[in-house]
């Protein structure tokens, strides 16, 4: 008998730390604060399950949600704000949620829902918010490669507009580079493209392959006969030649990637500087 | 005063963790542009056990930077057919490795592709030498 | 003892509203089992199983959870700690458990399980042997343990009798390279790959002329033939290797769609 009610007891007293549905909701809460995001996770969804007459659900979600952002599950998190956003009436709240799952989806790089979550902001927000709000829309512009816009809400992030405006020069230039007109300078020179843009390793690269091919099918059809030379070498000569005014192109396209990156980069550390600042 | 001073140093380093707080939400928009970079790295050339990896591998190299990289995607297969010939190499040695490679060349046509599985994020067919195809094991037992 | 059931009492009026009471745990593995949550309902059946050690379901439960979220290894290690004598594990637990062990593909050791356990009839054991034997490739053996069986007008019996039949149109591979040495690219036409097969005739047929035609030009002493001829002969020695596999590839392809039959059929009977 005295063995039997000791059993029971250890049973109860194991299970009965964060018992009730208010008590797990706070050791969830505590396991958040703690930064151990995946068991809070795991409490919070039994909160929710339990939690019929939905009292603690307007809270939980964007818990959990912050939580999924912390462990880097961006997709699973934007689920859970636009869940947090219906579950509240406060306006305030709603577009904290939104501002959230904008970040979710710009490092997912998903920019067109980004844009949609954008319009679907409030009108007049509050300071800390609005500066948050013209973060994530500078960086959207930019990704979208709407640089005017862009340069003018990055303008309203830092205090030094100077460096901004010297950035978005630099990066007019690389709005220059056409990866069209390297392809076909290609066409005409095989490799010139490529220089164009600055990779003279593969220029030369494409230029002797392209040459040499070329020499060696003339020697062919001058030794042998023409037919024995369209054979052989004609259809090397064409793969890459063809191959590499194409690579030009696309050589082009990430250089260019490889430079706004950069610039991108550059604009975010005066960002940080300015918050530094502040 | 000794009180004073302990509450004005949490203050500070309570400051200071939030500038982090700040500072850490700027880093993760580090990425949100694509970097642009289109180099490779050729993991099959490396680990070589013997000369004749050591001189395939050479040559995997040697075409893949010169050659390669100069033409566009024509190949069919992930691995594509060069890697597959290293791979296969590595695997079964040099005979056996390139009657397996001259075999892929001729599949490598485009023309069966029902025979293979799709790899959506490459949008190329599998085919790779060093899995060998067993009987799967019907997984789906309810 | 007085204290002690004041304690126990105080203990149960806490229990009231609490959400972690075995009902309510149960309800929420189950919720998580059905939704498709299968680590977490593992996690939450290990909790019920330690409060209740002598409930057959939510052993049961507890391996399928296991099994659904591909933890198989620990599924199988945790039958020892769940019933002390393997032999007596009744049936729910144990078909579970012997389902654990086929998508473990330890396939001996299944046998080993259902062979002495004492909850499955000689049916069960015979049809339990054929679906593993199918399922890991072994139509030989299936057919004699198959031969075995007593009742012939079990559903699931009937089944296997017809995929054990369909089994025996098979391609021989020996034929396949055999004819590829003969004619290249024929031996992948046999196995219904005739795309490919004309690809590698172009190809080695193509080699060969130029080979032939560059000796009759400049001789033996020139390389040109000699390589023609060696990527020729390269092209031709693929093919063969290729027909074999091409072979071996439709085999399987075949005795797959038999397997998911038999699969099909195994989940709609147990």
């Amino acid at each position: 008998m005295k063995q039997v009610l000791f059993l029971i007891l250890i049973t109860n007293s194991l299970t009965s730390f964060g018992q009730s549905l208010e008590q797990t909701f706070d050791f969830a809460n505590q396991l958040y604060i703690q930064k151990s995001y995946q068991n809070a996770v795991e409490a919070y969804k039994r909160v929710v399950y339990f939690d019929s007459s939905s009292l603690y659900s307007n809270q939980i979600y964007p818990k959990i949600a912050d939580c999924l952002f912390s462990l880097e599950k961006y997709q699973e998190s934007a689920d859970y704000y636009d869940l947090a956003y219906f579950s509240t009436e406060d306006s305030l709240l709603k577009d904290t949620y939104i501002l959230k799952k904008i970040s979710c989806f710009l490092i997912l790089q998903e920019y067109d829902y980004a844009e949609i979550e954008l319009l679907n902001l409030g009108s007049d927000l509050p300071d800390s918010l609005e500066y948050e709000k013209n973060f994530n829309e500078a960086i959207l512009r930019f990704a979208k490669e709407e640089y005017d816009l862009s340069e003018q809400i990055f303008k309203k992030l830092t205090s030094d507009t100077l460096a901004i405006n010297e950035l978005f020069n630099q990066n007019t230039k690389v709005s220059r580079i056409s990866p069209k007109k390297a392809k076909i300078m290609s066409m005409f020179m095989p490799g010139l493209g490529q220089i164009y843009v600055g990779d003279i390793k593969n220029g030369l690269n494409s230029f002797i392959l392209s040459a040499g091919l070329f020499a060696l099918g003339l020697r062919s059809a001058y030794i042998n006969n023409p037919l024995d030379a369209a054979i052989s070498v004609l259809p090397w000569f064409q793969r890459y030649y063809q191959g590499g005014f194409k690579k030009a192109e696309l050589i082009a396209i990430a250089k260019i990637q490889e430079k706004r990156y950069k610039i991108y980069n550059q604009l975010l550390d005066e960002v940080e500087k300015g918050e530094t600042l502040k | 005063m000794k009180m004073k001073y302990i509450v004005i140093k949490f203050l500070f380093l309570g400051l200071l963790l939030l500038k982090n707080d700040a500072l850490a939400q700027v880093s993760l928009y580090r990425n949100v542009l694509p970097n642009g970079n289109i180099k490779k790295e050729y993991v099959e050339a490396k680990n070589n056990k013997n000369e004749v990896q050591l001189v395939f591998s050479g040559l995997f190299l040697f075409y893949k930077t010169f050659f390669s990289s100069q033409d566009l995607t024509v190949c069919t297969f992930s691995p594509s057919c060069s890697e597959y010939g290293i791979l296969a190499v590595k695997k079964y040695g040099m005979i056996k490795g390139g009657v397996m490679t001259m075999d892929r060349l001729t599949r490598c046509n485009g023309l069966s592709p029902h025979n293979y599985e799709f790899d959506k994020t490459t949008m190329l067919l599998k085919d790779d030498p060093r899995i060998t195809p067993a009987v799967s094991v019907v997984s789906n037992i309810k | 003892m007085r204290l002690l059931l004041l304690l126990f009492s105080i203990s149960f009026t806490l229990a009231g509203q609490d959400i972690f009471t075995f009902e309510k745990s149960r309800r929420y593995g189950d919720y998580l089992l059905k939704s498709g949550q299968f680590e977490l309902a593992s996690k939450e059946y290990e909790r019920l199983v330690y409060l209740s050690p002598n409930n057959d379901t939510l052993k049961t439960n507890l391996l399928k959870a296991y099994r659904l979220s591909n933890q198989t290894t620990l599924g199988i290690e945790k039958l020892i700690v769940l019933y002390a004598d393997k032999t007596k594990v009744p049936f729910s637990p144990a078909l579970e458990f012997s389902k654990l062990q086929m998508q473990n593909q330890s396939w001996q050791q299944a046998k080993d399980f259902w062979n002495k356990n004492e909850s499955f009839s000689s049916d069960d054991k015979v049809l339990l042997n054929v679906t593993s034997d199918i399922f890991n490739n072994d139509f030989k053996s299936a057919r004699t343990t198959f031969s075995q069986i007593s009742n012939q007008e079990n559903e699931l019996g009937i089944g296997y009798r017809s995929i054990l039949e369909k089994e025996v149109h098979k391609k021989s591979p020996g034929l396949a390279a055999l004819m590829s040495a003969v004619v290249p690219g024929t031996g992948k036409a046999y196995s219904n790959n005739w795309k490919d097969g004309i690809v590698s005739l172009f190809f080695t047929a193509g080699m060969a002329f130029q080979s032939y035609r560059n000796f009759n030009k400049y001789g033996t002493n020139n390389h040109r033939g000699w390589i023609y001829g060696g990527i020729g002969l390269g092209f031709y020695l693929g093919n063969i290797y290729g027909s074999v596999k091409s072979t071996k590839d439709y085999n399987r392809k075949k005795i797959n769609t038999l397997q998911h039959e038999a699969s099909a059929l195994f989940n709609t009977y147990y």
